[in-house]
């Protein structure tokens, strides 16, 4: 019970600050979201002046984030400027979506870079790991917009003598009757092409930190062991040495978990996956700051609890890390 | 024994998924119907509460789904009955009678009355911060003199009464609701008596119409629309050129080409009613007169605008920036918009002619200096040129207008900020040239009304202007055609109002862009411009296609992911066997 409340303090004390920097900073962004909303209709001066006022941008800077605070301790992150529609309920729409795309790609991109790292790290300079680990760092190095194109392109709208197999947009068929009649699966076909895009991206990171923590394990006793035993040499190292350089992955997924959801932008962009990354984006333009103080939270928030999360899961997994 | 059991294991293995994926090609065969058009949109309504959307994707979808008093003939963008079957003006012109067509319903059923258009319009002139407010301004009152009549008074003669954008909403589901109330979902306050209906609303995603038969006069000719979002124009682009969607608007030159080479695909460059302007500082001031900002004291000569015309070679910017997709322009508003559009005569047009910049701007006294720049006591024409980020036109075309600029002498700073940026600073008046654009309404009042005295800003920075011009004799003409209800005669004053810009050289107009769009013509026939040579893509097409005859039908999607399912499971299958078999292979190896 004390530790779950002290978990609570650690958790708030830490976003505090963020919620006074992500209010400021989004408040120096340039535009005047009541010029925006109205730009290009007609619009009197008493008009402009009402709309500033409804959004309460005509009080100082100080009263403003008073009135925000307090508006978010009780749970209410306030209304969207360009959808008139409650935040939580705009954030709460692409969260799903955007979970679902980098959650699934996390999974991926560490399963497939953990497989490849581990045998790239087993023989360090041999031919599979100048392979794997090259078209791993191609692959990160390329930019996620150009690959969704290409993957769009080649595999969704079918280029020569490939036909196009994936749908080229959305989460789900609009048109009732195109795609498999089941839901889940509907989502499931339109997931591939954003997930493979997102995995490619990314699973170079978890390569890489296998590949080095595994080749560091390489001339550890217990394996000698292993080998007397008469394990053949996959063996030795998927059921031996793999577990034990595993913690280092670990870290870095729990980590990565918090952060992926803002490097799905460019995915939900091309795709036209309804999700946050796409939301907080758009927001940017006009600029929809109750949208920007939300997402921003939302992320901060994430990370702040992952970090936590990924602190309590390395000390339950690794010994060495526990207090004596 | 063993190889032969081994082996009938790998076949079953096999075999199993792959029967299995011919059930989803048998099942999912049955086509998506014909009748439904599938719009990739760019842009989403922001609201689907018709008092509270702004945005053209709402605009579209409200004109799509609600009856107006009057519509809008896509011939010439004239008024024409919708709601409203007739109308007629009492002699003091400030009293409009309209009477209403006979037999209309709500979505839910019930008869549309003038009990409903009353509401409607009193609910717009209470609350100005609904979108429609500005237009029912002049209104003085709104009464239902019986179930099929309906008459508003004004204060002043106003012929914008027959171009209000104001959705005419059921009384009976709004009667106690705030117009404010957020709508995301088809419900009681989505219930409208357009040709569609509203069935299915996912944000972010799509929204569904389904056509409502009973439409008066003629019910649209398909079954179902389906406007489906999209992040980017190339992701909407292919999926026109995939078949998965069926018309799209806002392309690129380069997409716009490479879509008329589909099959099936019909292209249109829309000459559409939009105009690209460079704006100047004339000396911005607010409506009291106190001067404000920081723009170049140069700009305030009439001259030193005209010879920055005389440098800008128009044709030359259509012809690289828009790709040959638009018109060199020089009045303020488009000849697509008849019968409102005015263009100077040929010896009044300020063409490219840099001798004669050089000429006016040697005359208006502004000697180079010795590394070419011009200037007048101690101060040098170096420009800050704000250019917005939202279309690659607009910096294309920066790029050109710096040379040319330099080439007469004066400097040019050209700076990238979002439109919202550069909104705040003109309306602060801390610019000397910008470039912008608007998009034209079928009635010229508003983008007449952004250019008089009033519209400049308040003491509390509030304000409509466009370029902080402030003359007279404009005003003076706008006043008159806001007040003339006949259209030859107010078309004259708007010309003539239009002369009196272009006498100031401000705005500096400098082409029309095209829209470019593309629809798929092997599967809808009878798509409709608006206005004549104008633009396919919107509702006054929808509620006139109809399917072509089929020749290609939309089952490839859905046997598609047949073929795709039954490859992923047979590679599943396949898979998941070797897996077994290493596993079974290996079983001596467990510790």
């Amino acid at each position: 019970m004390a530790r779950a409340s002290r978990w609570v303090g650690t958790a708030v004390a830490r976003l505090l600050p963020v919620l006074l920097l992500g209010f400021v900073l989004f408040r120096l962004l340039p535009g005047d979201p009541a010029l925006a909303l109205t730009r290009g209709r007609p619009a009197t001066a008493d008009q402009l002046a009402a709309t500033r006022h409804a959004l309460g941008l005509d009080r100082p800077l100080v009263t403003q984030f008073v009135r925000y605070l307090g508006a978010v301790l009780r749970g209410d992150l306030g209304e969207s400027f360009e959808y008139h529609r409650p935040v939580w309920r705009v954030l709460a729409g692409g969260l799903g979506p955007t979970l679902l795309l980098a959650g699934t790609a996390t999974v991926f991109a560490a399963a497939i870079g953990i497989a490849t790292g581990a045998r790239a790290g087993w023989r360090p300079g041999g031919r599979t790991d100048k392979l794997s680990t090259g078209t791993a760092l191609t692959l990160w190095a390329t930019p996620t917009f150009w690959l969704g194109l290409v993957l769009l392109v080649a595999l969704g709208v079918g280029a020569g003598p490939l036909p196009g197999l994936f749908p080229v947009a959305g989460m789900r068929s609009a048109v009732p009757g195109a795609g498999p009649p089941w839901p889940a699966l509907d989502v499931a076909w339109h997931l591939v092409l954003p997930v493979a895009t997102l995995t490619a991206v990314q699973y170079a990171q978890y390569h890489l930190i296998m590949r080095a923590s595994l080749a560091a394990q390489r001339g550890a006793p217990y394996l000698t062991l292993a080998r007397a035993k008469g394990l053949r040499d996959a063996g030795v190292r998927d059921r031996h040495a793999v577990p034990n350089a595993l913690l280092p992955t670990i870290t870095v997924l729990l980590l990565n978990i918090g952060v992926v959801v803002s490097g799905t932008v460019a995915v939900e962009v091309v795709f036209s996956w309804p999700g946050l990354g796409y939301l907080a984006f758009h927001a940017l333009d006009v600029p929809d700051l109750p949208v920007l103080h939300g997402a921003f939270l939302l992320l901060s928030a994430g990370v702040v609890t992952t970090t936590m999360v990924a602190d309590a899961v390395a000390r339950r997994f690794d010994p060495r890390l526990r207090p004596p | 024994m063993q190889a032969i059991r081994v082996g009938l294991g790998v076949v079953g293995w096999i075999l199993l998924p792959a029967s299995l994926a011919t059930v989803p090609v048998t099942r999912v065969t049955a086509a998506p119907a014909r009748d439904t058009l599938v719009v990739a949109t760019l842009q989403e309504p922001d609201s689907l509460n018709p008092f509270l959307g702004a945005t053209v994707a709402a605009n579209q979808l409200f004109r799509l789904t609600y009856r107006y008093l009057t519509s809008y003939r896509p011939g010439d963008n004239h008024p024409v009955p919708d709601l409203a079957t007739s109308w007629r003006v009492s002699p003091d012109r400030l009293t409009w009678t309209f009477q209403l067509r006979e037999g209309v319903r709500w979505s839910d059923g019930r008869p549309v009355t003038a009990a409903d258009v009353a509401f409607t319009y009193r609910v717009v002139m209470r609350h100005p911060e609904t979108v429609n407010a500005a237009a029912a301004a002049v209104f003085a009152e709104v009464s239902a003199l019986d179930p099929a009549t309906v008459e508003i008074r004004t204060r002043e003669p106003t012929p914008t009464m027959l171009y209000l954008d104001i959705p005419i909403v059921p009384a009976h589901a709004w009667a106690d609701r705030d117009p404010a109330t957020p709508v995301d979902r088809p419900g009681p306050l989505t219930v409208g008596s357009g040709p569609f209906r509203l069935t299915a609303a996912a944000p972010g995603q799509f929204l569904r119409l389904a056509a409502d038969p009973t439409y008066q006069p003629a019910p649209p000719r398909i079954g179902t629309l389906v406007l489906q979002h999209f992040g980017t124009s190339d992701a909407a682009a292919q999926a026109v050129r995939k078949g998965d969607a069926d018309v799209v608007a806002n392309l690129t030159p380069a997409q716009y080409t490479a879509l008329g080479r589909v099959p099936g695909v019909t292209t249109v460059d829309a000459a559409a009613t939009r105009f690209t302007e460079l704006g100047a500082n004339p000396g911005a001031a607010r409506s009291d007169g106190t001067p404000i900002g920081d723009g170049h004291p140069a700009l305030t000569d009439a001259r030193v605008r005209a010879a920055i015309e005389h440098a800008i070679d128009r044709p030359t910017l259509v012809a690289r920036v828009l790709g040959g997709h638009g018109e060199a322009g020089a009045g303020y508003l488009p000849t697509a918009d008849k019968p409102w559009s005015w263009q100077p005569s040929g010896d009044q047009l300020r063409g490219y002619d840099p001798g004669r910049a050089n000429q006016i701007l040697d005359a208006a006294g502004y000697p180079r200096g010795p590394d070419g720049v011009r200037a007048r006591a101690g101060r040098r024409l170096d420009l800050r040129l704000y250019v917005p980020d939202s279309r690659a036109l607009y910096q294309q075309s920066a790029t050109y207008l710096v040379s040319w600029l330099r080439e007469i002498g004066i400097a040019m700073t050209p700076r990238l900020m979002s439109d919202t940026q550069l909104g705040s600073r003109v309306l602060a008046g801390r610019y000397d040239l910008f470039l912008g654009g608007w998009v034209l309404d079928p009635d010229p009042n508003f983008l007449l009304s952004v250019q008089t005295c009033a519209a400049r800003p308040d003491a509390g920075g509030n304000g409509s202007t466009d370029l902080f011009l402030c003359d007279p004799e404009y005003d003076r003409l706008y006043n008159r055609q806001a007040r003339t209800l006949d259209e030859a005669t107010r078309a004259q004053l708007v010309r003539a109002a239009q002369e009196r810009l272009y006498r100031q050289a401000l705005p500096i107009v400098l082409f029309y862009p095209a829209v470019l769009e593309a629809y798929r013509s092997d599967r809808f026939t009878g798509f409709v411009r608006r206005p004549s040579g104008g633009s396919a893509a919107g509702w006054w097409s929808y509620v006139a296609i109809a399917p072509a005859a089929p020749r290609s039908t939309r089952s490839a999607s859905s046997s598609r992911f047949g073929w795709t399912a039954g490859g992923g499971a047979a590679l599943a299958g396949v898979l998941i066997g070797a897996l077994v078999l290493r596993r079974r292979a290996r079983r001596d190896e467990r510790e």
